[in-house]
């Protein structure tokens, strides 16, 4: 998986560029840019991948829209304007339905490229090499963490820890997964 | 970049609102941070997946064996009492196999366990048990079972405290291998 190594100044400089006057360059860059950032932030949120992919998509337009119109106040604060967009428009769907629709359907063919932008997808025969390398216990609780959709005080109870305990394995086990899938040695 | 423990809190869920909201517009900020961010989303995944595929390999496991039970994962079960040995095998279309193994687990701290074959005796410290359960479950995915040859498998459980260490029990699996 590529990680985007991101300069927050390249995308002030990217929305200075778009609020100056037309140039879609500098929009197709800055979309590109950060679809990936607002699909996560959706995904964290509707807990759905099409409803994540939707809501990047929304949030941009609004973004160029607000940029293109000079009403971005603090475009070297871009990531807070872009925050408060995620979340009204979150509110805002839970009142309209068929506004975002009728955006989408307006907007969304010219979001078709930047909507391609490849998901983190974790390699999976890595991380079950990475999951047998786990020590017994953080591979238990990192399995009823998943599987059972169990909270840290029934986990405790399973495995024999405090929830304070389960809270602190979760946490090295997840660190060990990350660090094993990126560096490959599973 | 923020601290990878603050993002795990993150996709776990475990921030506080403030915290969370902070976080989020550092992320919209920063791809990179975002790329672990939906990784650690997607082990989750991940793990939902492998666990139906029949990929994940655990000892002590007795909570997740009941869901994965009543997901109908669980092909074989075997109940092993200590010194009894059960012959066992495998078919085509197993997910996964299940051996409970018994022992008195009251005031035990620590359970070791080992799996001797003919190639070799592995040892796992530490792992988590369910003392009421009065079970030890080893959780085997089926597609590893069906590699094996026909052999005898002995299991081994170890209370460990600061005394030293003692048998708890030894259970035997006389495995037929896979006809398919």
């Amino acid at each position: 998986m590529e990680i985007r190594r991101d300069d927050p100044s390249d995308d002030a400089e990217l929305a200075h560029r778009v609020a100056g006057g037309r140039d879609p360059a500098a929009e197709a860059e800055l979309c590109g840019r950060l679809y990936p950032r607002i699909r996560a932030y959706g995904l964290r949120h509707l807990r759905d991948a099409a409803g994540a992919a939707d809501l990047a998509q929304t949030v941009l337009v609004v973004l160029i829209v607000a940029l293109r119109a000079g009403k971005v106040e603090e475009v070297d604060r871009l990531a807070a304007f872009v925050m408060g967009v995620c979340r009204n428009t979150l509110l805002d769907w839970r009142k309209s339905e068929r506004r975002r629709r009728i955006l989408l359907e307006e907007f969304g063919p010219s979001m078709a490229e930047v909507s391609t932008v490849a998901t983190a997808r974790v390699d999976r025969a890595r991380l079950a090499a990475c999951v047998e390398r786990l020590p017994a216990r953080e591979r238990m609780v990192v399995a009823l963490t998943y599987l059972a959709d169990q909270d840290s005080d029934e986990i405790a109870r399973a495995v024999g820890l405090t929830p304070g305990n389960v809270r602190v394995v979760r946490h090295r086990a997840l660190r060990h997964l990350h660090e094993c899938l990126a560096g490959g040695a599973a | 970049m923020i601290a990878l423990d603050r993002l795990i809190a993150l996709a776990l869920g475990e921030l506080d609102p403030a915290e969370e909201s902070e976080v989020d517009e550092h992320l919209l900020a920063c791809g990179e941070c975002t790329a672990t961010v939906e990784r650690l989303l997607d082990i989750g995944h991940a793990v939902h997946e492998l666990a139906g595929q029949g990929s994940l390999m655990l000892v002590g496991a007795g909570p997740l064996v009941d869901r994965l039970e009543r997901a109908g994962l669980v092909s074989r079960t075997y109940r092993i009492a200590p010194g009894q040995s059960v012959p066992c095998t495998v078919g085509a279309a197993d997910i996964y196999s299940v051996a409970h193994l018994e022992a008195d687990l009251s005031g035990v701290r620590r359970v070791d366990f080992l799996r001797g074959s003919p190639f070799g005796t592995t040892r796992v410290e530490d792992i988590p048990f369910e003392a009421a359960r009065g079970t030890v479950s080893l959780l085997t995915p089926s597609a590893l079972i069906r590699t094996f040859p026909s052999m005898h498998f002995t299991l081994t459980l170890i209370a460990v405290d600061a005394d030293g260490e003692r048998v708890l029990g030894e259970y035997g699996l006389d495995h037929t291998s896979f006809a398919g």
